[in-house]
This record gives structure tokens, sequence and C-alpha cells, in this order.
């Protein structure tokens, strides 16, 4: 498998256009066809770390928690990352798996006036960063859905209800843009796996609301399945082809 | 169904009166389901959050902090409209003159997170509980009038009865709408009122025609309301179907409620807004935007609260959703797909409810779908018919059920004792299936006939062996028969040749474990002979079938 060009290929050259709109080009609407690159996994290693507890150990103990927190700050804000990879030409979502039956995205809460895009950053690097001092390069390329929890209980919806003026938690979902390779660190007391979008569509009594919807919510990206950087496409004139793959070799040297 | 199968419910603590549809999946957080199942605790819920006018504290910030040990008088307060705030409520007690408000506590939907219309308000004296008794019924919140009681169960059936009740009412009320000709009685007229101006709203532009002369009085009153879209018809072109609409559509028809409340009422204001909504309604419900509604249906087990103002106790609101109006444009577009509508009669048809009349019905899930008239007149046939009979699909499938179970152990009981030799019996066996099943209540069914036939022909080939010695070719013969009416059901139509190939199939493969391989010139002509008897009865079944 070696080069590859982009499996959701049209319009074709989509893939110009995200350089295009990096480079400051004005592009009419450059969220129509938004490009987001997935690596196998296996370019992926998975190392181990010390377990990352929850802060909260019991879920009256959790709510406890938020409703003394919304009383000092106010409404909970929370940010959990979708990485995703390709397996089998499928996109799969990284979870960390608790136990058995519970997952979750990486993520966590956010603290009072942080930005969410770094704060993001600082949890992914807590939950799943390495180990050895090296760079964790997150790039967190769009936002992909908001939930809120109206009271402080279990329920969450992707929209405030009418009736709520004051939702306890907002919680962001972003995408996160993994790097061609990399080395990550799962704690100990999580397994990392990766499930295929099929496995959460539809399945909400497995994931829960927030993860089985994520299908719907990724399916308006153009998802470009890559094994290497180049990709290569016979249809057009690969002078330029190798154009753009020096501009995409600079732009990564330089993330 | 991750998790240990518990379900948990938090809100078994009815002190706080939490009681929320004892819906508890722990679906959205599976946390739960790791730790334990808890209790939520106290709920000091503060409200106030830097409200500057709070009624309690000056201070902006939190209020009632988690640890107040003040006493704590509960009270429901009801008959809300869903989209009534905390806020609003919080306004409402401090125009009043409450000053010490703990907490208050929505009833909601778990499934979608609509409120139920009806809230806890706990309050920490008791003379602020008697100020809230007294002077909250007099002021109106977004039109309706709240209705307190104290805290105890039947209060709290009642509030949830009410909640509910748009539901099923709606749905005939939806069916009956859109039919346009079943107004069956004036609270039905509610929900569909939804439906009218949620099918109106696609039409926008042309809607403006017809409703108008619909209700213009009762059109009259709700103006005042003060939405500036619904002040008349012609406004309400501005909706542009779609999803725009649809935000809009709470309010609109939010409005149409609070307007004319008592007065407009019952049939007469079904009646105007009939015929005016056909039309529109005939025309392709041309931007049904929201195809995804359809299917939901089905996550909404619970339908929003339908605060069916028809009704029991409360004399005021229900009007005002009668009223609605088909003058009132602003309906959202409706949500359905019509191509949703025909696979789902079932299906369908229970939903609208929740849906449609959503806006109307405070109460309703207004997203949801709404039914294409056009298709309307095929879920009322079906929803209506089962139901008249008094007997319900739920117990006809019971009894039918039932009765094949009966057909099936009497058929192979008596196959089993015809082959040993015991054909008398086996054909009693035979014989009293066949009347129980023809007592039962379904036996003038299709498929409970089917079921008789294949116990009858059973009985027959037991019979005549029974007589003959030529066992194998009576056995074949039998086989002949099936196979023959196998292949003649096939021209039959669907289900009843299926099941009765399906019987036919299970007393054929009986047969043949007892068969004995017979010469087949024997029995030719006697397969002859029987063929032509078969192909008549065949003809009788089929008759009767049909």
């Amino acid at each position: 498998m070696t080069t590859h060009s982009s499996r959701t290929g049209w319009p074709k050259g989509a893939n110009p256009m995200s350089y295009a709109a990096k480079y400051g080009i004005t592009n009419p609407s450059p969220t129509l066809d938004r490009p987001i690159n997935l690596y196998p996994l296996t370019n992926y290693t998975f190392g181990t770390k010390e377990p990352l507890y929850e802060k909260d150990s019991s879920v009256p103990a959790r709510f406890q928690r938020m409703r003394d927190e919304f009383e000092k700050i106010g409404m909970r804000r929370s940010v959990e990352g979708v990485l995703i990879v390709h397996e089998h030409g499928l996109p799969h979502v990284l979870l960390l798996q608790l136990g058995t039956t519970f997952f979750k995205l990486p993520g966590g809460e956010l603290n009072s006036r942080e930005d969410q895009v770094e704060g993001l950053k600082r949890l992914l690097t807590e939950t799943l960063g390495r180990q050895d001092g090296g760079t964790m390069e997150w790039v967190v390329e769009d936002t992909i859905g908001n939930w809120w929890r109206p009271n402080f209980e279990p329920p969450q919806y992707p929209y405030i209800p009418a009736h709520i003026t004051k939702p306890k938690e907002h919680k962001r979902l972003f995408l996160v843009q993994l790097p061609e390779k990399a080395l990550f660190a799962v704690p100990r007391n999580y397994k990392l796996v990766a499930a295929p979008l099929f496995e959460l569509y539809d399945n909400s009594a497995g994931y829960g609301p927030i993860i089985s919807s994520l299908p719907q919510a990724l399916s308006r990206y153009e998802l470009l399945f890559s094994s290497l950087v180049w990709r290569i496409d016979y249809s057009r004139p690969l002078s330029i082809q190798m154009l753009w793959f020096a501009v995409e070799i600079v732009q990564i040297s330089q993330r | 169904m991750a998790g240990d199968g518990v379900d948990i419910d938090l809100y078994d603590n009815l002190e706080e009166g939490f009681d929320q549809d004892n819906e508890f999946n722990a679906e959205d957080d599976l946390y739960n389901d790791v730790i334990t199942a808890p209790s939520s605790g106290d709920n000091t819920e503060v409200q106030q959050q830097s409200e500057p006018n709070t009624p309690t504290k000056t201070t902006p910030s939190v209020t009632v902090p988690s640890g107040y040990t003040g006493r704590r008088i509960s009270l429901y307060v009801g008959n809300l409209t869903w989209w009534t705030t905390d806020q609003d409520l919080i306004d409402g007690l401090a125009a009043i003159g409450v000053t010490d408000l703990v907490e208050i506590k929505f009833y909601e939907n778990r499934a979608n997170g609509q409120s139920k219309g009806f809230a806890v308000v706990v309050v920490g004296s008791d003379n602020s509980s008697r100020l809230i008794f007294e002077k909250l019924p007099k002021k109106e919140i977004h039109g309706q009038v709240p209705q307190i009681s104290n805290c105890n169960r039947q209060a709290l059936s009642q509030f949830e009865a009410q909640a509910r009740k748009g539901e099923p009412p709606a749905q005939n009320g939806n069916t009956n709408k859109s039919s346009h000709q079943r107004n069956h009685s004036p609270p039905r007229t509610t929900p569909k009122q939804g439906f009218v101006n949620r099918q109106q709203r696609p039409s926008g532009p042309v809607v403006t025609g017809p409703p108008p002369t619909g209700p213009p009085p009762t059109g009259a009153p709700m103006m005042p309301v003060g939405m500036p879209p619904v002040s008349g018809p012609p406004p309400q072109v501005q909706f542009p179907p779609g999803f725009p609409p649809r935000t809009l559509g709470p309010p609109p028809p939010a409005v149409m409620m609070r307007g004319p409340p008592p007065p407009i009422r019952g049939p007469p204001p079904a009646d105007p807004r009939g015929p005016p909504p056909r039309p529109e309604w005939d025309r392709p419900p041309g931007p049904a935007p929201y195809p995804p509604l359809g299917p939901p249906p089905g996550p909404q087990p619970v339908p929003p609260p339908g605060a069916r103002p028809p009704g029991p106790g409360i004399p005021h609101q229900q009007p005002p959703m009668t009223i609605p109006p088909p003058g009132h444009p602003p309906a959202p577009a409706p949500h359905v797909n019509p191509a949703f509508f025909p696979p789902q009669h079932g299906g369908p048809p229970p939903t609208m409810p929740h849906a449609a009349p959503g806006h109307h019905d405070p109460y309703r899930a207004p997203p949801p779908v709404s039914y294409p008239s056009d298709h309307y007149s095929r879920p009322p046939t079906e929803r209506v018919e089962p139901q008249s009979p008094a007997l319900s699909e739920q117990e006809f499938e019971e009894i039918f059920q039932r009765n094949k179970t009966v057909s099936s152990s009497a058929i192979s009981r008596a196959v089993q004792d015809a082959s040993a030799g015991e054909f008398a019996s086996a054909i009693e066996t035979l014989v009293t299936a066949i009347s129980l099943i023809k007592q039962s209540k379904i036996a003038s069914d299709d498929r409970c006939k089917i079921l008789i036939s294949s116990l009858q022909d059973t009985l027959h080939g037991i019979e005549e062996k029974s007589y003959g010695s030529k066992s194998s070719s009576r056995r074949s013969r039998s086989r002949e028969r099936d196979r023959e009416r196998k292949e003649r059901s096939r021209s039959h139509r669907s289900r009843s040749r299926d099941r009765e190939r399906e019987y036919r199939e299970r007393s054929r493969e009986r047969d043949r474990h007892y068969e004995a391989e017979s010469g087949s010139s024997s029995s030719r002509s006697h397969r002859d002979r029987d063929r032509d008897r078969d192909r008549e009865r065949e003809r009788e079944y089929s008759s009767r079938r049909h």
C-alpha cells in the first residue's frame, strides 16, 4: 500500500483547497469539503504509564462536586477530543475504556478561564501524552459538537432545553487531527480502543448518546485515508502535485 | 446496554419528588454503571445566579449554598408551558413577594430534556408557601396560569398525566385533524392544531389565504399576545419554510396558546380550521425539512408532556390549544417527510401526537414529525380499526399466538398418536383443537382460519389412515395434498400464504417422518382423485380466505 489518493475524493483537488485556505486565500466556503487526514492505526504506537484516576470516586460524589463548583465558578466547561485513525478503510475513533463497559473520550474539565483549545491540549497530553519527554503535537481541527447538561444529573442533550436558563455543564467535542505517526502512553487503568464507526452508530445503549452520535457528526468531513503523506493523483499534472507536497512538507515541519 | 443492567433510578427520592418517569437507563452516562447507583442527594440547587433581581439575596452569586439547612417547604407548580424557564418562575415569585426561594427543579422528559411543564418549588417558610398558593395563580406566565399544589403523589400523578395527555389524544387528534373531517372532540383538535400549523407553514405563502378565513374571531384574540408574525395571517408568509421556521415554531404556537384562551374552545374552532388546512395539506408538504424526524418517533417513547389542555381540571389552558389556529401560519414547518409516512402507519401515528401537536400542546416536542394530511387518512383508519372491535391489537396477537400454539401442539400430538396407531385419540386431539380455535374471539380472522384448515387437513389425513390399510399411500396422498395446497397458496396473497405454507410444511414434515416409502403407482390413481378433491377444497379455502 504505497500511495493512495483520497478515498472520498470529490471534488478532486479538495486537498489543495485546504492548503489554500491555510494560506489565507479566500475560499467561499472553506468548510464545504473539510478534509481531515486519517492515518492507519498501525502508524501509532501505544505505551503505558501510571494510572490516571478520575477526580470523583463515585457518581454521587461527582454530582456533589459539580454542585459545589457550580456555585463557585458557574457552569462547568468540559472539552473532549475525537481522535480518528483508519483501519480496513473505515474510520475508527479512539476511546478510553474504563472497566469493561464504560467508554469515554479523552478530555476533561477546563480550569476557570482557560482557553478551550489550550485546555484540550493540556488534557490530551495528561491523558495520552508520552512520558519520555517528547512533545505531543495535537492539532485541534474543528468543533464537532456541543452538549449541555441541564441539571446535576446524568442526562446531556445537544441543545439547551427551553426551560433551562443555566445549564450546569457544557461539553464541547473537538476533532483532533493526529500527526502521521505518534507515540501515545495510555494510563494503566484505561484501555485504549479504536472503535469503528459502525460499532458506534445507533448504539447509544452501548456508548451513550454522545459517542454513539459521532458517526453522524463526523460524516460532514471528507476523510482522507492516507497511508503515506504522498498522495499522488495520476489524473492531475504531477508537477503541481509535487508542488503541493512540498508545501505540505513545509507545513508539517512548521507545526 | 452496557453496564450491569442496573436500572438506576436517581429519582426515587420522593421527598424531592424527582420521579422522572423512572426512565433512567444510564445510557447517557455509563459512568454510573461503573460506579454505583446513587441517590441524587439533596438538591439544594440554587437558582438565583448573579441575578441582581433575585428576590432572596442581594449578592449576585449563589444564594443558597449546598449546605442549606433551613426549612424546606415544597410545592408543585404546574400547568406551565415547556418553555417557561426557571428564571421566569423566579421572576414570578419575586413579583409576588416570595423572598426565601430555595430551589426550583423542573420535571423533564428524560429522552429529550423537554420540560413537562411542572416543577417543584422549594421555599423556606410557610408564609412564602401561602403567598404562592394565593398569588401565583393570578399571574400568567407565558399566557398560562400556574397551578399550585402540595407535594403529594396524587398531584404528581395528575401533573404527569396532564403532561402525557397530549400524546394519546394527540394521536387521534392529529389524525383527526389531518383527516380534516374527524373533529371528534374539541380537545382533540388541539394537537391537530399543531399539525395544521405545522403543515401550513411550509406552504407558508399559500396559507395566508385560507387561514384567515378560518378563525378570524379566534385570530383576533390571539393577536394581542404580541408575537408580531402572529398578528395576522400575512405575516406568516415570512416564515421561510424549512429550518428557520422551526425555531420560530414554538413561539408562534405559543402565542396562539396564550392568546385566546378561554373563549375559544371546542368544535367550532375546529371546523373552520378543518377545511382550510386541507387544501394546504394536499399540497405536497413541500419542504418537509425534517425527514429525520420521521424515524425518531422511536426514541420518544415518553411523549412530551402533552399538557393536553382539554381538560380535566384545567379550565384555562385547554382552549388556547384548540384555537391555535390555522390562522397562525407561524406554525412550524412540517417536520415530516411524507415519504416516512406510509411505512410507518403504526409508528408515526403515535409519534405524531408527540410531534406535531408539539407546538400547540405546549409539552409536545415541537420538532417531531408532522404527517402530511394525505397520509393522515391512512393512519387514522388503521388505528381506529383495531380499536373499534374492542379487541386491541395486542390482545389479538395474544389470542392468535395461543391458537397457534394450540394448533401446532395438537397436530404434533395427533401425528404421534396416529403413527403409534392410536387414531382415536389423535382425532380427538385435533377435533378439540379445532373447536378451541373456532371458539376464540378471533376465529373469523384469516390466520385463524388457516390454523383451523391445517388442523382439519391433518384430521382428514388421520381419519383416512385409520380407515384404510394403505397407510403409505395415504401418507403420500396427504403429502401431495399439502404440496398442492402449498402450490395453490402460492398464488394467494402474502401473509396468509406464508403462514399457511408454514403450517403445511410443518405438518408435511411431520408426515414425512412417519411416511413409508410407497410405490407411487398404486397411489397415483388415488392421488388423481385426491387432487381433484383437494383442488375443490383449495377453492373452498380460498373463497373463505378472500
